[in-house]
């Protein structure tokens, strides 16, 4: 009988990413409500310390496989390690990460292992014992509550969204080989290009901050590119700042420029004109920034801030800052 | 080369998505059908290789009838023949079934390399790929955003958050395929007109031997929580209406 | 010949035909002419080989009255050529002009062969005074055409500033210059003897060649007669060679323009014949030369180079590569050299047996002949056709260019293949959900058609006003003005779908048509009899296009029902708008559909409203720049064109420039935020402005457009 709540721990460079306390603090829970114990797998090079931090925020047992093979991530490498180390343990739920590593890993897993995935799941419950992953479709139009038939049960998470809780349990290592060596990896990561430049490409981005004509000049741009830089967030611009030759063409966001949908899109000095909606419409959320409290930016806006955005935007900067340190 | 390109039919991005009453699924009416936009990626890159290094295109996709339009979209684009898995016991599966259709029908066609959109956007699973990759037992390469093939091996770029990995990997390989790979051609008309006399073989999950019991259902689907209309922060002072938003982007809205 | 004594009486004024040129110049001058007319002949139909060799088939010979009216108007009264003053009156000189002389010539043919009995008295002198008049008209004319192409240089005589001057330009005029100059001497190189030795008094009355005799004083008659032999022959000799000289230079247009005038399109204006077999067709559009009918290419011969297409093309002025001339005169070197190789193919085959093998052309049509930019330059203005003096047809070829490229290359700015995309799943431009498409009416409770479908009126939206926040308020002012005037209307709310123009002039005829079709089929569902369109666009499609496809309704423009429900007192426009108002034509409106007036004849019933023209008005009328699909797309070479429109209502000192079509409403608002005027003018919908004037209930000021 499946049982015991499982984890897959990301870590990046040696360093545990946040987002693996989100999970750790979620996987208590639901622990917590079946009577179960969490255990975390980690997966990496040079690893073996990080344990006793998933201890911190509830993980009992930390099944770690440390080898030079798993310095970088790679699907073949991952996947097979944590299929072993699932598949010997017989885990009722697993959850991973809904981050760009984690969907690829679990995704990968959930065919090795043939069961079933929610993916980027907002809201975990235990319902007569079987876990209820909610989980946004549509780009969030509705809702769907997954129910796995077969086990483990598998959730991603989606980042930023579950609360972080300490929780001190013991964090107990348990060692384990993998078995997977260098002739295993079929996709080999060859080069990791750290974003030096830190910009992104627009309709790769999760996070937009566009500028339109309140920009006044390119030099206005510089306390967007301060807060994209914060946000890992692309830099566009509306028609008319390209127009004028303060931005590049291939910053214009809209109808004759590009097409975005990111989650978050930011949009200063930009009045909404058709043209510009018609480029960012289906982005998850909107906010809108601007003197003038009758631009239709307003009416797509989720959250509009109705002043000078050279007072407002450094301000949003600083609250970004606090946060994130 | 034999390639082939998985598509899937899915509502256009600017439907308006209605739960059914009994949350049993989305009210279907009124919904114009689209190919879902990162197949398209998928079935133009599969169109290039083809153009460059020779071969032939194969479109597969799983869905009901009215996904065989979806199909010849694709092969308007370019593609030479299509199998569309259609069988009402797999309506709206789940991503392990519809990958276990697809491993049925791809194993057959001994593919070097399969394109897959990197998720849906209806189900925005993002699964599909990954799952077909694990069944045929080669390797996947996600969310890519360029790719090149030399001496048997693809090389491909995939970001992830602050980076890009550079992958290069054996072929044959699932390749899912992200926004900005490159840009979906617009089919001609002789194209249009050409696909409409193109093969597609249709088949039933009996044909192809698997088990369409999915393993994740949605039991229930609800609409999203009535998201507030607009919300104009108010106030004089600019650092304390910026603190404001960035409470509601992090706590409400959950975006940063 | 001579007329003895008896001339010198009072009546009997005249003079001697072929005077000092005795026997044999006579029989030697009809051979001459013969053989002038045999090379000119030749020349003729060395072109209409040339003429028939390639194209499609096109009937132009239907409805021989209205053609002959076409011809008379433009090729006998040069109607047209008066678009352009200065242009106008040099060429009704040279034109008119020689038109008397040749009729003169034929006077005195017919005196000299026949002998008329009125060739005398005050007739001749009252016919001498002619000839001196019409003669100094062609040569006031030659001097004019000179000075204006060698002196003024007005740039639609060349091409980005460079003057496109052949040699041929130069040599035909100074050719007609000369017939003149030596037909005055050699008159005054006889008056000199006959007013001086026979004492013929009423040489006064060729008052030219009378004041030019004075010259010869002192010289020997003998003399005189010598030189007036020389003149006489040179004279001949350079109307031989202009009549020899006409098929191989751009003297032809005497004879290709009236053709053309003769063979213009009968059809509505903008009238573009629709592909009708996407099933069976292997090729859409023109990507060769071959593709075109005959009659397209037949044009590009029949262009004269007068540039003035150019002179108001608006992506031309925009310093944009197009130039409707310069388009039409590559098509036509690209024609000569083709046809010439296709004519030796064909003649080679003939002599050898079996099909002629004709070498593929070495420059594409699209691409080589024809640049990209050029082709997606145009906004479908009309302005180029609408003042075209020989009617060339510029922007269907331009259409069919387009066609090639979306349909069979597939090659095409991205802007507009998302635009293509859009209309197809969202059957809008934007892509924004067809849900929406009725939501601007829901406050103002307007039924739809299947709420409703007895009633008189369809108000057909269009996307702009469907979906577009600053379209949408003209939606609702329209449809209060309606209501107000108690109209009796239907929407079809969100069945209503994209009327297709965009498509259509971008060359995608296959989108075009099935948008066109659904919303036909639909209209005929609910037994749609009248429409009323705020969108030109939509207007024009539906009133000229849809016919085609079944769609057969009585389609009325806004501006054409306010017009009618102010002059029929239905509405009342009570409250002062004090306002320096210009009006902009849109295209689609006016040179489309000639509907100049009843926007203009709105704003005037408007209290207060105080209008003034732009400089370039009606047929002239310089356009907001979004034609043609071009509201879609990317404008990154020259300048905006509707930032230069806006600087002309600018010019004009107006504060509100009126538009009667979202996409000029648009152009302008935008083109006004560019300039930072937004203090000084806005830019409104004529049913904006009435509505407001109507003072009802909540009538309120449109705010400025949104620029981005």
């Amino acid at each position: 009988m499946a049982k015991g709540v499982w984890m897959v721990a990301e870590q990046r460079d040696g360093a545990l990413r946040k987002v693996s306390f989100e999970i750790a603090s979620a996987a208590r829970k639901l622990a917590d409500e079946l009577g179960d114990e969490v255990c975390a797998v980690v997966i990496g090079s040079g690893v073996e310390g990080l344990a006793p931090e998933l201890g911190k925020y509830g993980v009992d047992k930390v099944y770690v496989a440390d080898a030079p093979v798993f310095a970088n991530y790679t699907t073949d490498a991952y996947a097979a390690a944590v299929a072993k180390v699932v598949k010997e343990n017989d885990p009722a739920i697993l959850l991973c990460a809904a981050s760009v590593l984690g969907k690829d890993l679990s995704s990968r897993l959930a065919g090795t292992l043939a069961t079933g995935l929610a993916a980027d799941c907002t809201e975990l419950k235990i319902a007569d014992g079987k876990l209820i992953a909610v989980r946004p479709m549509y780009a969030g139009k509705c809702f769907g509550q997954v129910v796995t038939s077969s086990f483990p049960q598998m959730a991603s998470l989606r980042p930023n969204v579950f609360p972080v809780k300490e929780n001190a349990k013991a964090g107990a290592v348990v060692k384990f080989d993998a078995g997977v060596s260098d002739a295993d990896v079929k996709a080999k990561t060859v080069e990791v290009q750290k974003d030096a430049s830190g910009k992104m490409e627009l309709t790769e981005a999760d996070v937009i901050v566009s500028g339109g004509r309140g920009m006044k000049g390119p030099e206005g741009y510089a306390i967007l590119e301060e807060l994209a830089g914060l946000l890992r967030a692309a830099v566009g611009a509306s028609r008319a700042s390209v127009d004028a030759g303060w931005r590049p063409q291939s910053d214009q966001v809209g109808q004759t420029g590009k097409v975005v949908s990111p989650n978050l899109y930011i949009a200063c000095g930009i009045s909404g004109a058709i043209q510009h909606l018609a480029g960012m419409s289906s982005s998850k959320y909107i906010v809108a920034i601007n003197k003038d409290a009758e631009a239709p930016i307003f009416a797509k806006a989720d959250y509009g801030i109705v002043d000078d955005l050279f007072k407002v935007v450094p301000e949003v900067t600083k609250e970004v800052k606090k946060i994130l340190s | 080369m034999n390639i082939v390109a998985c598509v899937k039919q899915v509502p256009d991005t600017e439907a308006l998505i209605k739960v059914k009453p009994d949350g049993s699924g989305i009210d279907e009416g009124g919904i114009k059908w689209v190919m879902n936009p990162y197949d398209e990626y998928g079935v133009e890159e599969a169109l290039r290789l083809k153009e460059a290094k020779g071969g032939e295109v194969t479109i597969v996709s799983v869905g009901p009838a009215r996904a065989m339009e979806t199909i010849r979209t694709a092969l308007a684009m370019g593609a030479e023949k299509g199998v569309h898995v259609s069988d009402p016991l797999l309506d709206n599966t789940d991503a392990y079934t519809t990958a276990a259709a697809l491993a049925a029908v791809i194993k057959g066609l001994n593919p070097d390399i399969i394109f897959c959109g990197q998720r849906a956007i209806d189900d925005d699973s993002g699964q599909v790929g990954s799952i077909l990759a694990a069944i045929l037992g080669i390797p996947q390469v996600t969310i890519v955003t360029k790719l090149e093939m030399a001496d048997g091996k693809i090389k491909a770029i995939k970001p992830i958050e602050g980076a890009q990995l550079v992958i290069e990997s054996t072929l044959p390989c699932v390749i899912t395929t992200q926004k900005g790979l490159n840009e979906p051609r617009y089919a001609s008309l002789p194209g249009i007109m050409k696909a409409k006399k193109k093969p597609v073989d249709v088949k039933n999950a009996a044909a192809l031997g698997i088990a369409t019991e999915p393993k994740a259902k949605v039991a229930k689907m609800t609409p999203p929580p009535d998201r507030a209309p607009g919300k104009i922060i108010a106030g004089d002072d600019p650092a304390a209406k910026a603190a404001e938003l960035v409470r509601l982007l992090r706590e409400e809205a959950k975006v940063i | 010949m001579t007329h003895g004594g008896d001339i010198l009486k009072v009546g009997n004024e005249g003079r001697e035909v072929f005077w000092n040129a005795p026997f044999p110049t006579e029989p030697i001058l009809f051979l001459f002419t013969a053989i002038v007319l045999a090379i000119a002949a030749y020349g003729v139909y060395l072109r209409w080989q040339m003429w028939t060799a390639i194209g499609k088939p096109e009937d132009r010979t239907d409805q021989p009255k209205e053609r002959i009216r076409s011809l008379i108007i433009n090729g006998l009264f040069q109607v047209r050529t008066f678009r352009e003053y200065y242009a106008g009156i040099f060429h009704s000189l040279i034109f008119f002009g020689f038109f008397v002389l040749i009729f003169g010539a034929a006077v005195d043919a017919t005196q000299f062969h026949i002998g008329l009995p009125f060739f005398h008295g005050k007739f001749y002198l009252w016919f001498s005074l002619l000839m001196e008049i019409f003669g100094l008209a062609v040569l006031a004319g030659v001097v004019m055409a000179l000075v204006r192409r060698y002196v003024l240089k007005p740039d639609l005589l060349g091409y980005q500033g460079k003057p496109d001057n052949t040699f041929d330009d130069a040599v035909v005029l100074i050719l007609i210059g000369a017939i003149i100059v030596t037909g005055f001497i050699i008159e005054s190189l006889r008056i000199y003897v006959n007013y001086n030795l026979d004492g013929y008094t009423w040489e006064v009355w060729s008052f030219v060649g009378f004041a030019l005799s004075h010259i010869y004083t002192g010289i020997s008659y003998d003399s005189v007669r010598m030189a007036h032999k020389v003149m006489w022959w040179t004279h001949s000799f350079l109307t031989f060679a202009f009549i020899a000289y006409l098929p191989w230079s751009r003297l032809m247009h005497i004879i290709t323009s009236p053709v053309n005038q003769y063979m213009k399109s009968l059809k509505p204006k903008g009238y573009l014949e629709p592909i009708r077999d996407f099933e069976t067709a292997e090729t859409f559009g023109v990507g060769k030369l071959e593709a075109f009918t005959w009659k397209q290419i037949f044009d590009s011969d029949a262009c004269t180079r007068c540039g003035r297409c150019q002179d108001g093309c608006p992506a031309y002025l925009s310093k944009k590569p197009l130039s409707p001339k310069k388009l039409v005169q590559d098509i036509k070197t690209h024609w000569e050299d083709r046809v010439k190789i296709v004519l030796a193919a064909r003649k080679l085959a003939k002599e050898k047996g079996g099909e002629p093998e004709i070498p593929p052309p070495d420059k594409a049509l699209l691409g080589d002949v024809i640049d990209m930019h050029e082709l997606w330059a145009c906004t479908n203005c009309m302005y180029c056709m609408e003042n075209c003096p020989v009617y060339v047809e510029h922007v269907p070829k331009i259409i069919s260019m387009r066609q090639c490229k979306v349909l069979m290359d597939a090659e095409f700015s991205p802007e507009l293949q998302l635009t293509y995309r859009n209309m197809e799943n969202n059957s809008n431009p934007w892509g924004i959900g067809g849900h929406l498409r009725a939501d601007w009416a829901k406050e103002i409770g307007v039924k739809t058609l299947a709420e409703d479908p007895n009633v008189e009126y369809l108000f057909y939206v269009g996307c702009s006003g469907s979906f577009d926040d600053r379209g949408k308020k003209v939606s609702v002012a329209f449809a209060k003005i309606l209501k107000a005037a108690g109209v009796s209307f239907g929407i079809l709310g969100t069945e209503e779908g994209c009327c297709g123009d965009s498509a259509m002039r971008g060359g995608n005829e296959y989108l075009y048509q099935s948008l066109a079709q659904a919303n036909i089929e639909l209209m005929n569902g609910y037994g749609v009899k009248k429409i009323i369109c705020t969108c030109p666009h939509g207007y024009n499609a539906l009133k000229k296009d849809y016919p085609h496809f079944g769609g057969n309704f009585e389609v009325y423009h806004h501006s054409e029902i306010l017009a009618d429900l102010i002059a029929g007192g239905r509405i009342r426009l009570k409250k002062a708008v004090s306002s320096l108002c210009t009006y902009h034509d849109s295209c689609f409106l006016g040179r489309y559909n000639d509907i100049y007036e009843q926007p203009r004849k709105v704003l005037s019933a408007v209290p207060g409203v105080r209008m003034v023209e732009m400089k370039r008005n009606l047929e002239k009328s310089f356009c907001c720049g979004a034609g043609g699909g071009r509201m879609w797309m990317e404008e990154d070479i020259g300048e905006r064109i509707n930032d230069m429109r806006t600087d002309q209502a600018i010019e004009a000192g107006a504060e509100t420039i009126a538009v009667a079509c979202p996409f000029c409403l648009t152009m302008m608002a935008d083109g006004i935020k560019d300039r930072a005027m937004e203090e000084k003018m806005k830019s409104l919908d004529i049913a904006e402005i009435v509505w407001d004037a109507m003072d009802l209930e909540e009538a309120q000021a449109a705010p400025a457009a949104p620029s981005e």
